[in-house]
């Protein structure tokens, strides 16, 4: 299952890089006479509109991959961002413990209890649009969860006789941090990276529904979609391409995340139970 | 207990006052005012229209004249919506939003919580694999991809529901509730799994089997409300999540809930409507926190004394 | 004839765990199974009753009637109207959201009697618990280790069981509570005439209690008898070599190595920590645990001191302060005179090494052994004289030099437990700091260790602090012993005159309650 879901999600990533390099249109290309191609018509497919065009003539399939592709960067990348701020906030909460740590971690408490999906929208409103900054957004608020498992992780194996022994045997702080600590939860990290693309898939595409994300003529996979739901009625393609890309996607790194992190806490150091998931 | 209690509550204060503020300070120095519209004004009009709201006030009088108002349960008057109060309009969309929401977590918790158990008493087994595989599927479906697509074949194919808006007939809320539950009702599957499979585990249960007592009595009497903590502090963020979702939800179904008026007010800087209603959708999750606290008690006297 | 076994064999997967035991157990007698862990004792008790996810086959009566391969559906009655199970762990053995008299009426409903309050009372009054009526009020939680277990006995007891099974009933419990809770099982056999089915690591325990024994090795019997046989004249090699390993009170003293210069002169020692943060706190309240109040303590090159004490004494604190691994809120550590700093620098680092309790723990699970037995040679270098190599330090500790490219997990607790000793000795210390380390260790290998690290002791004229809260360990091992309580040393002696004399009440406690 896992293996299954990793090999989609690199085909996806695979095609969305580089398919667009080979269609006769650009994404943001408008072919003044092919507006509104249906998905399986003669017409569109001699036009070079392989899944049609949209209803100001721009190429779908081309459209498609390439907000799958400013998606999955985006994710990419806001994942990336959370886990820095993750690993850096657990590991100094779980390490410090005693009051620093209360205090830390009744920040995160309040910061999850906060409707944050909110909290953006009201960043998107006030900074303006950008791509930057969706990210930025994302990745701020995406990172409580690394947090709090990080920082069990931390305070589990800093209880662990080996962390005594190392203090004993003279290894700084640093030196702890680096060539015990991390070592032993990069593994747990890394499971929930993988679960954490996947949500900032969906928010990136929740805002970009909204019409806060991504801004024309650049496109992602909410833009798409939400463009979808307007003309369902006519033309149903246009909703269940990109809604059916998406979710795939999503399924396809959850499964994938969820199953590497059943498969660490099994042999792993520290098994936070299932409320920490 | 009690003590639990107090002392949340007591944190809860200072974060509501912060999310206030912080919003606040946000929308007040958000480039743009909301009277900078396409046709520029006059600036004798622009004046008297920001004096007529207070906004050429110190900005920190603004703030404390803000939070004695909402103290009182005045949010002043939308700016967008200018006959209305932003209390009418909340007055206006929360019922709706709280019929939707409410339903939803109940539909999610009868689904969680049941599969949850299936799936747990026959751990190991096809079916297992198979609800949570469904589980997966169900928490990674985002709303605004399944609402459109329920629309797409109940209301349009089967024509069973109302594509939009409410009517008389109460099957209007049925597409929104099942769209806005199932990501939920996945989640809560996972939890309450995970939390039975640790409880079946555990010694207590090894005890009970000793005994002699039958699975069902082990599973209900002994294993299932201890199991159900985790699912329990799940609450909080499934209240929240409802209401995001929400936000979506009222607006493919163009319902007139609370989450529609906030994305009115975000995209036409209506400061006292936005601010209005991330105070009180603040104050909800942590309400759903505070319940979720009081649960815990029941379901673990442990955590009574902890 | 209450409980009878015909060459039972229990497998797990097609491997055999226990092959061919053979037993009875009469009315009020108890039958122990004694072992170390691993030997197939708790399944031999378990498996019969479908207890343990392995097969049994061969012949298990109870009350003259067979019940191997009988399904789950034929067992559970019969568990539920003829046995009583009493398990290791006291503190989870309960549901946690029901309260003690819930616990009660589900067990007397076995004998499908609903009890009344009064007799509720009376079960709890048999297990000698005091304040019966508050007690049925309260949630497990609410109650100790010992009382938990109490409560346990009760609800196995509680429909009047022909045959009542105890997996390790004491081994979780604070030595003090053992003899107690051994006596209670003892005598409610006797009076109740029940069979009991005993099964325990511990010989001291099944000593005072079992009136036979079957001491298993690796699945198979090793010896069967009487206890007071197996104890006084074992006859199986095994048996002798496990009875040399367990120290006991009643044994000779040998004489100790001689001791030289004074090494550690710790006066005044005081450990305090913080209450954790509470909103409401009781003015009461102590803002500060005092773990350690005013320890005083010498150690000499090649001595052993051992601190005795029962669990939350405050030894492992101790113990800590003066590795320089934990707080020392106040007094004076002195090395050789001289006075060390709380902050260890290098120079007093590699002066004192620790070795703890749980070997696999102490052990980093990402590094291999050659890396991990090094690790305080790469921070400590300059501060050491003749830098050992890996491979010499493993043959020290009394293992191949192979061992140096595992990994901990393929290691047993045993050789664990030498790895962490090599990693102490990397850096020649004079003083080895010993918190528990032998007592997760089964006997032959904890007595293994033990006799490795009183060679190394001669070798290298090493001092030892050792930490343990088994009395007959310390009197094996020490020069000097200090029993703790409460966070005082309450008694600092040499062994022959504590045990000749002692003075302190906790210390008559501790012999009483050691074997």
């Amino acid at each position: 299952m896992m293996r299954f879901s990793i090999i989609i999600v690199a085909m996806i990533a695979v095609l969305a890089v580089f398919m667009p390099f080979l269609l006769p249109w650009d994404y943001a290309q408008i072919d003044w006479d092919g507006v509104g191609l249906d998905i399986i018509s003669q017409q569109a497919w001699q036009r070079g509109h392989y899944l049609g065009s949209d209803d100001i003539g721009r190429d779908r399939l081309a459209r498609i991959l390439v907000g799958t592709r400013i998606t999955m960067s985006i994710a990419l990348a806001a994942a990336l961002v959370a886990m820095l701020i993750g690993i850096a906030w657990g590991v100094i909460a779980g390490w410090i413990g005693g009051r620093t740590d209360d205090i830390m971690m009744r920040i995160v408490d309040a910061l999850y209890a906060l409707p944050f999906m909110f909290i953006v929208i009201v960043l998107m409103v006030v900074f303006g649009r950008s791509i930057l900054l969706v990210f930025i957004g994302i990745g701020a608020v995406e990172w409580l969860t690394m947090a709090r498992v990080v920082r069990g992780e931390v305070k589990a194996i800093k209880s662990r006789p080996f962390i005594l022994a190392a203090k004993a045997s003279g290894a700084s702080f640093v030196a702890i941090i680096l060539r015990h600590i991390l070592p032993n939860i990069m593994g747990v990290a890394i499971a929930y990276l993988m679960l954490t693309v996947p949500q900032v898939v969906m928010v990136e595409s929740f805002l970009s529904f909204l019409g806060l994300g991504v801004q024309e003529p650049m496109t992602s996979l909410g833009i798409l979609v939400n463009e979808g739901a307007a003309q369902m009625e006519i033309n149903p393609a246009a909703l269940l391409l990109p809604g059916g890309v998406l979710i795939i996607l999503i399924i396809s790194l959850t499964i994938a995340g969820e199953r590497l992190r059943d498969r660490i806490n099994a042999g792993g150091i520290a098994r936070p139970d299932a409320g920490a998931a | 207990m009690l003590r639990l209690i107090l002392r949340r509550l007591w944190m809860a204060i200072p974060t509501l006052f912060a999310i206030i503020i912080l919003s606040f300070l946000l929308m007040r120095f958000a480039p743009g005012g909301p009277f900078d519209g396409e046709r520029p004004l006059s600036p004798e009009t622009k004046a008297a229209l920001e004096s007529s709201y207070g906004l050429d006030k110190p900005i920190w009088e603004q703030i404390l004249l803000y939070v004695g108002r909402i103290l009182q349960g005045d949010f002043g008057p939308s700016l967008i919506y200018r006959d209305f109060t932003v209390n009418e309009l909340i007055a206006q969309g929360l019922p709706i939003s709280l019929l939707i929401g409410g339903l939803a977590l109940l539909l999610a918790c009868a689904i969680g919580i049941s599969a949850g158990l299936i799936a747990a008493s026959k751990a190991g087994q096809a079916i297992d694999e198979i609800l949570m595989l469904l589980a997966t599927i169900l928490t990674a479906l985002p709303t605004f991809v399944t609402g459109p697509l329920l629309v797409l074949i109940f209301a349009f194919s089967l024509g069973w529901f109302p594509v939009s808006g409410m009517d008389e007939n109460i099957s209007w809320v049925v597409l929104p509730v099942i769209a806005l539950s199932l990501p939920i009702a996945g989640a809560i599957m996972k939890l309450v799994r995970a939390g039975l499979a640790v409880q079946l585990s555990q010694d207590h249960l090894r005890s009970a089997r000793a005994r002699g007592l039958s699975p069902v009595k082990r599973l209900f009497r002994h294993a299932l409300r201890p199991a159900l903590v985790p699912a329990a502090s799940y609450l909080g963020p499934a209240a929240a999540g409802v209401l995001t979702g929400a936000v979506v939800i009222e607006t493919i179904f163009g319902l007139p809930g609370l989450g529609r008026y906030f994305v009115q007010g975000a995209l036409n800087r209506d400061y006292p409507l936005v601010l209005g209603v991330v105070t009180l959708y603040a104050g909800l999750i942590i309400a759903f926190n505070l319940l979720a606290d009081l649960m815990y008690g029941w379901l673990d006297p442990r955590m009574r004394d902890s | 004839m209450i409980y009878s076994a015909r060459n039972l064999s229990i497998e797990i997967d097609s491997s055999a765990l226990v092959h061919d035991i053979s037993f009875d157990i009469k009315a009020g007698k108890i039958l122990a199974l004694a072992g170390a862990s691993g030997s197939g004792k708790t399944v031999t008790c378990l498996s019969p009753f479908g207890l343990h996810a392995s097969r049994a086959s061969g012949s298990a009566m109870l009350l003259d009637q067979e019940i191997i391969g009988l399904d789950e559906q034929k067992l559970a009655p019969i568990r539920a109207r003829d046995v009583g199970f009493i398990f290791q762990q006291p503190l989870t053995a309960l549901t946690p959201h029901m309260t003690i008299a819930a616990h009660l009426t589900e067990a007397s409903m076995q004998a499908g009697i609903a009890p009344s309050h009064k007799r509720l009372v009376e079960m709890l009054n048999r297990v000698e618990l005091s304040r019966p009526a508050d007690k049925l009020r309260q949630y497990p939680h609410q109650l100790s280790g010992g009382e938990r277990q109490r409560i346990c006995i009760a609800m196995g007891i509680a429909h009047a069981p022909k045959l009542l099974v105890a997996d390790e009933p004491t081994s979780a419990l604070d030595a003090e509570l053992r003899c107690d809770i051994m006596l209670l099982l003892r005598d409610i056999c006797r009076a109740e005439n029940m069979a009991m089915l005993l099964v325990s690591h511990d010989l001291a325990s099944i000593e005072s209690s079992a009136d036979d024994v079957i001491l298993l090795q690796k699945g198979r019997v090793a010896e069967a008898s009487t206890t007071r046989k197996l104890v006084q004249k074992p006859k199986s090699e095994y048996a002798q070599r496990l009875m040399a390993a367990t120290p006991r009170m009643g044994e000779a003293l040998l004489p100790s190595p001689p001791i030289g210069d004074r090494l550690i002169d710790a006066r005044a020692m005081h450990v305090n920590f913080p209450r954790p943060f509470q909103f409401f706190r009781n003015k009461s309240d102590d803002i500060m645990v005092r773990a350690v109040r005013n320890v005083s303590l010498t150690i000499g090159q090649g001595e052993t001191l051992a601190i005795v004490g029962g669990s939350g004494s405050g030894k492992s604190t101790l113990a800590r302060a003066i590795a320089g691994l934990g707080p020392l809120s106040a007094g004076q550590i002195l090395w050789r005179g001289q006075p060390l700093s709380t902050k260890r620098n290098r120079k007093n680092r590699a002066l004192m090494q620790p070795v703890f309790q749980d070997p696999i723990a102490s052990l980093d699970p990402k590094w291999r052994v050659r890396d991990i037995i090094l690790e305080p040679q790469k921070y400590l270098l300059d501060a050491i004289s003749d830098v050992l190599s890996a491979e010499e330090l493993l043959l020290e500790v009394g293992l191949e030099a192979e061992f140096a490219d595992r990994f901990p997990a393929q290691l047993s607790g045993g050789q664990a437990q030498r790895v962490a000793i090599a990693r102490a000795l990397s850096v020649n210390p004079q003083l080895l700091i010993l918190d528990e380390a032998t007592s997760a260790l089964d006997p032959l290998a904890a007595h293994s260790i033990a006799q490795t690290l009183e060679n190394l002791q001669k070798e290298r004229s090493l001092a030892l602090l050792m930490v343990t809260h088994d009395l007959a360990l310390a009197r094996r091992m020490a020069h000097q012993i200090g029993v703790m309580k409460d966070g005082q040393l309450v008694e600092y002696q040499s062994k022959h005159q504590l045990f000749a004399d002692p003075q302190h009440d906790a210390t008559r406690t501790l012999i009483k309650n050691s074997h």
